[in-house]
């Protein structure tokens, strides 16, 4: 008897432990050594903080590129699993492409650098200059983030703005331009805020500005360039930006960059001119709840290798143990849709810089760093175990609502109460002070629901849709067919332009 | 197997010469037969070998090891020297099997592949000594070392010799350079943020600006030291051991052109050193530094090719080194390089002992002993310090010796040439310039008469805390750097904190201009007199007239803050306050005017040099002898230290140097000169 009610008491245990769904029952997290160099070069005494890694990519070989913040570069052979130095004494390098197994593209303080390993022994011997026509005024906030390269083999870097906590140097490197200079985060030398193009020859081309911090650029499986960009000045909320060339995304800093900019300073324009100008967010990851720092974003191009998310995006965040999903969809024209967890905690850490797939497809590699900021250090990869996990697979606007779909049955009742989809409608404001508050603030709850036969899909009706709107949905009371519980409820859909 | 053998003999162990011969090995009856192998961790094995002088020996090296090395015995003492001229051979290196050619050289074998062996025959030198053996492979030098003893008797205590060469390390990048150069991409003060800061083998270091292509300056002793964490790096390094030379503008130029577009094309690591790669105009532009072997300095090899007629060098004076070019020759303008000559030379640039300032603070950007934003400002040359008083300043800088003499060099410019200012710069030990609104304005290891005695102290209207009022310096006649400007709204305020030593009677006296009456509230500590009226600050004559509304008043001791606030929509300017005590029996302060003598200095940027030699204290301004006085007492010693005394006004200092030796006129002329070259 005894034995039995034990035995019950497992299996009741078990039962509820596996509805509780967490992540990790469905990818396994793991860490990985980091090269001894880095632990010799700036001890471990400090949590080994010169293992920050910055950025990822793999060879045709299949050996790991990454690179860190004290200026390395390292490969890792994937069956020795042994690091080797590559190349060293980089400028803080925020990004690596590999193109082919003796030359990593390196997006460095300075520039655009080529290394190349001519002789083959693995170390590289020569540092090229690959473009640098861009201006460095020495202020420690001027981060060059990137490169990525698309489909033709352009590559694409972005540069950050200069902090206004601090100076800019006597001497610096570029035309130097007091229009931009102090106030907030200023662009006094050129580009400086602006995504760049540099073909693959070598032609430097300004693509883009507008933006304050972009640490993170990626492309969807269309080759749409995405960048992030951080809350700050004139950045209400964190935001993923779709970039074309010549728009305006935002912070007035670097418009003194435009080839016809004839309105002295930035920040002296009215802002309703500067709105006309400019070109909104593709997502905006609500501050607090959903990321304070998204970083790169990158495509899950596994063809379901990595499970059931296939061709939508991933992108870090460094502040929370996140990285988070992102579904996109084209209305009136525009790229918009929505944000939400994709995995947390549970063994992650902090500082998701960088991110990359390995050439097998089955695992994530995630970069962790902090520079100072919240975050953490070295690498982890995340493997699919291959059941899938009960979540949001997609959400997409309709005319007079939103469609939802999951990646497993759902319980009928639960997805057919309207109180489980009330919806916090809000935005933020478009100014020069730091950050927004979430403003026109409103809560709505659908008027109708209807669900799939299958249990997976529902449709939501609202009496009333409202553009230029985030709507953000808690999913947490809703249980899947089997009882248990998703294992991400916070979605967010920035509904800029509505369906006709 | 011995695939071939090579031997390289000294003759006469006098003159030399390196023979790289294939010969077929002939046992020799007598030779005396010494393995050597290696073992992991650049190591010889063994590190120690004896023979008698004059022997016969066959050497076999035997490379055990996974990597490349070679077996070279010096003359004693030479190693060093040997391992920096095998790395200054660069690309021709491999070639030579990484020996170079060198008197210092007695035997060498080439470079053995690992697993390989290869034997040499030679005579032992017939002098007795201990002759390091050693690996010239690139960066094996440093650690990968033996000695031979050449006597008659076994030498007994041997094994501790060789371990102990090695200096303790430290320092971040000391345990790095087992390899080649240390080539870290940073800032670095004196550049562009386009900065690459390398740390040779041999020790030396050098700063190259990839934003201007070209070499800024050199040290050796040390590398950077990088103050900061990973965190984000708001701080300049600062340069660990002596910088011995400095390159003002970019060295050389195509004959008869102005070419200033350069553009930086990267650098490629031959054995482990950088060689930078640049276009000047539509010349291609190589340049290798290496150190100058056995000596202090770089040699730097350039290959420049394009040009039509021709390159000049211009030799720098004031450098810091001597020039040696291997090609061209001497012209008026400086050195003058073929377009055939261009396309391979180099200049061994060797350090002249003390020509360099021990310090040198350009004070163009902020530094890690002084990082105060907003306190840089323009100066003579670029940008400027402004000394607030406070804690001295220690730059970070290598112990001088100024036993043979010492010079400050500095700009100059005061805010206030009505008050003194003491200890400018000075040394820890033995004194330094100070200033004083007299005849003779500058004085050297002597006090100034610190400023008004009487006064508990003067606080300067525009270093207050003010909400509403501007701090302008409009109007002329205000003391200090400026004065503070009441606005249009009723309670704006201005506030100081004073520390008061003992509880007593003061004045407060403000020293203000207005047009008409313009009152303001008086309070001490928040506390005001609510029966008393305003205080009047009636109108002085004009706006730029000053003149000072007196206050009696009982101040307890300890922090006390005086506050002045607009009782309605206007106000006047208030240069400052300045607070005295009043003595026993006294009613009402008498005078408080300031000692003014024609002062001798305006407020504009001034030259001011010191230089001591064993004699002689010289003073120089802008350029012209001022005072020159017996040196009283010995050289002074310890660091340079900037802006000593709390009760100085605020000063701007520029260009700061400090040399171990006496400055010559000729020297001070051109640092007086550089000033002009910028305003041109």
């Amino acid at each position: 008897m005894n034995r039995f009610a034990f035995l019950l008491c497992i299996a009741l245990l078990w039962g509820k432990l596996a509805h509780a769904n967490k992540i990790s029952d469905f990818y396994q997290i793991e860490n990985v050594q980091s090269p001894e160099l880095l632990l010799q070069r700036y001890g471990n005494s400090k949590g080994g903080q010169g293992t920050q890694a910055d950025g990822l990519d793999f060879m045709p070989d299949g050996r790991l590129v990454a690179c860190f913040v004290g200026g390395e570069v390292f490969t890792l052979n994937p069956k020795t699993e042994q690091w080797k130095l590559f190349a060293d004494g980089l400028h803080t390098p925020l990004g690596v492409v590999a193109l082919n197994d003796r030359e990593i593209m390196v997006a460095q303080r300075p520039e655009l650098t080529l290394l190349k390993d001519s002789d083959g022994d693995g170390v590289a011997d020569e540092y090229s200059v690959f473009s640098d026509e861009f201006g460095i005024s020495g202020n420690y906030h001027e981060f060059n983030f990137g490169p990525v390269r698309d489909k033709d083999g352009n590559f694409y870097v972005s540069l950050g703005t200069a902090s206004s906590g601090a100076d800019v140097r006597f001497e610096k490197r570029g035309k130097f331009d007091r229009r931009s200079y102090l106030q907030r985060m200023y662009a006094s030398v050129p580009y400086r805020g602006w995504v760049c193009q540099v073909t693959k020859d070598g032609k430097f081309i300004p693509w883009a500005s507008g933006l304050r911090t972009p640490n993170g650029l990626g492309f969807d499986l269309d080759g749409n360039l995405f960048v992030s960009d951080n809350q700050g000045d004139w950045v209400g909320t964190s935001k993923l930006h779709h970039i074309e060339k010549g728009k305006f995304y935002g912070h007035a800093a670097s418009l003194i960059w435009k080839d016809d900019w004839k309105h002295g300073r930035p920040v002296d324009l009215a802002v309703p001119s500067l709105e006309r100008m400019r070109e909104t967010a593709a997502i905006l990851f609500p501050h607090g709840s959903m990321a304070n720092s998204p970083t790169q974003p990158v495509v899950d191009s596994t063809a379901g290798k990595f499970g059931p998310f296939a061709g939508q995006m991933l992108i870090g965040e460094m502040n929370k143990p996140r990285i988070i999903r992102i579904i996109t969809e084209k209305v009136g024209g525009k790229i918009q849709g929505a944000c939400l967890p994709f995995y947390d905690g549970n063994g992650l850490a902090t500082g998701n810089n960088r991110l990359a797939f390995g050439p097998e497809g089955k695992t994530l590699w995630v970069a962790h760093s902090a520079h100072g900021w919240a975050g953490s250090r070295g690498i982890q990869k995340i493997k699919w175990k291959g059941e899938t996990p009960p979540d949001l697979l997609s959400i997409s606007l309709t005319r007079n609502g939103f469609s939802m779909r999951f990646t497993v049955p759902m319980n009928r009742d639960s997805v057919s109460n309207p109180d489980n989809f009330q919806t916090k409608l809000y935005t933020y404001k478009y100014h020069q002070g730091y950050g927004s508050p979430q403003v026109s603030k409103e809560t709505r709850t659908p008027s109708m629901i209807s669900v799939s036969e299958d249990a997976k899909s529902i449709n939501l009706v609202f009496d009333e849709m409202t553009p230029r709107r985030v709507y953000e949905f808690s999913l947490g009371a809703l249980s899947t067919a089997k009882g248990g519980k998703l294992v991400n409820s916070l979605v967010a859909y920035h509904a800029h332009n509505l369906r006709n | 197997m011995r695939s071939r053998i090579l031997l390289f003999f000294k003759e006469s162990g006098i003159s030399l010469s390196l023979l790289f011969a294939l010969l077929f090995f002939l046992p020799h009856a007598e030779a005396k037969k010494i393995t050597v192998g290696v073992k992991p961790g650049l190591q010889y094995d063994p590190k120690l070998l004896h023979v008698q002088p004059g022997d016969q020996v066959e050497l076999i090296f035997d490379n055990v090891d996974e990597m490349m090395h070679n077996f070279v015995l010096v003359e004693p003492g030479s190693r060093m020297e040997v391992v920096e001229a095998a790395i200054a051979l660069g690309a021709e290196g491999p070639e030579l099997h990484y020996v170079p050619k060198s008197d210092k050289v007695i035997v060498a074998t080439p470079v053995v592949l690992p697993g390989k062996k290869v034997a040499v025959e030679f005579v032992a030198p017939k002098k007795e000594g201990e002759y390091p053996y050693v690996c010239t492979f690139p960066g094996h030098g440093f650690l990968m070392h033996g000695v031979l003893f050449v006597s008659k008797e076994p030498p007994k205590k041997v094994q501790s010799t060789v371990e102990d060469q090695e200096g303790e390390k430290s320092a971040w990048w000391e345990f790095e350079n087992q390899g080649g150069a240390i080539v870290h991409r940073t800032f670095m003060p004196d550049s562009t943020p386009a900065a690459i800061a390398v740390h040779l083998p041999g020790g030396h270091s050098y700063c190259w600006d990839a934003g201007e292509c070209r070499l800024r300056y050199a040290w050796r002793d040390g590398f950077i030291k990088k103050n900061g964490s990973f965190g984000r790096w708001r701080t300049l390094p600062t340069i660990e051991g002596r910088v011995y030379y400095q390159e003002v503008a970019f060295p050389f130029r195509p004959r008869g052109e102005e070419v200033t577009k350069v553009r930086f094309e990267g650098y490629r690591m031959i054995d482990g050193i950088p060689e930078f790669r640049y276009r000047l105009g539509d010349l291609k532009v190589s340049e290798y530094l290496v150190k100058l072997p056995g000596k202090s300095g770089l040699i730097r090899k350039f290959k420049i090719l394009g040009s039509q007629d021709g390159i000049l060098w211009s030799i720098d004076p004031d450098a810091g080194v001597s020039y040696e070019f291997d090609q061209g020759k001497k012209v008026s303008e400086g050195w003058l390089l073929t377009a055939k000559e261009a396309a391979k030379f180099q200049v061994r640039m060797e350090e002249i002992s003390r020509k360099h300032p021990i310090l040198r603070v350009g004070m163009n950007d902020l530094a890690v002993c002084y990082n105060r934003k907003g306190d840089l400002h323009p100066g003579a040359i670029g940008q400027s310090w402004m000394m607030r008083g406070g804690k001295p300043i220690v730059p970070a800088q290598q112990a001088g010796d100024f036993t043979n003499g010492a010079s400050l060099s500095f700009w100059l410019k005061l805010t206030d040439s009505r008050r003194p200012l003491s200890n400018i710069v000075f040394w820890e030990k033995g004194g330094g310039l100070s200033y004083q609104p007299q005849a003779n304005p500058f004085l050297f290891d002597a006090p100034v008469k610190p400023f008004a005695r009487s006064l508990e102290g003067v606080f300067e209207a525009e270093d207050a805390k003010f909400k509403g009022p501007s701090r302008t310096k409009a109007n002329g006649g205000f003391l200090g750097s400026g004065y503070v400007d009441f606005g249009s709204k009723k309670g704006e305020y201005l506030e100081w904190d004073i520390m008061i030593k003992q509880d007593g009677p003061y004045t407060l006296r403000f020293r203000y201009s207005s047009s008409g009456s313009r009152p303001l509230r008086l309070s001490v500590d928040g506390q005001e007199d609510l029966l008393a009226p305003p205080l009047p600050f009636s109108g002085t004559r004009s706006w730029d007239s000053w003149s000072n509304q007196d206050h009696m008043v009982d101040l307890k001791r300890g922090k006390r803050r005086i506050r002045l606030t607009s009782v309605s929509n206007n106000g006047p300017n208030i240069d400052r306050l300045e607070v005295a005590e009043l003595k026993k029996g006294e009613e009402k302060l008498k005078s408080m005017e300031l000692p003014v003598s024609n002062p001798a200095v305006d407020d504009q940027w001034h030259l001011l040099c010191l230089t001591l030699d064993e004699k002689t204290e010289k003073i120089y301004l802008d350029g012209a002898l001022l005072a020159n006085k017996p040196l009283k007492g010995d050289f002074p010693s310890g660091k340079i230290v900037l802006g000593g005394g709390k009760e100085n006004p605020n000063y701007y200092l520029d260009e700061l140097r400090a040399y171990e030796r006496p400055l010559s006129k000729d020297e001070i002329m051109r640092l007086f000169d550089d000033r002009r070259e910028v305003e041109k």
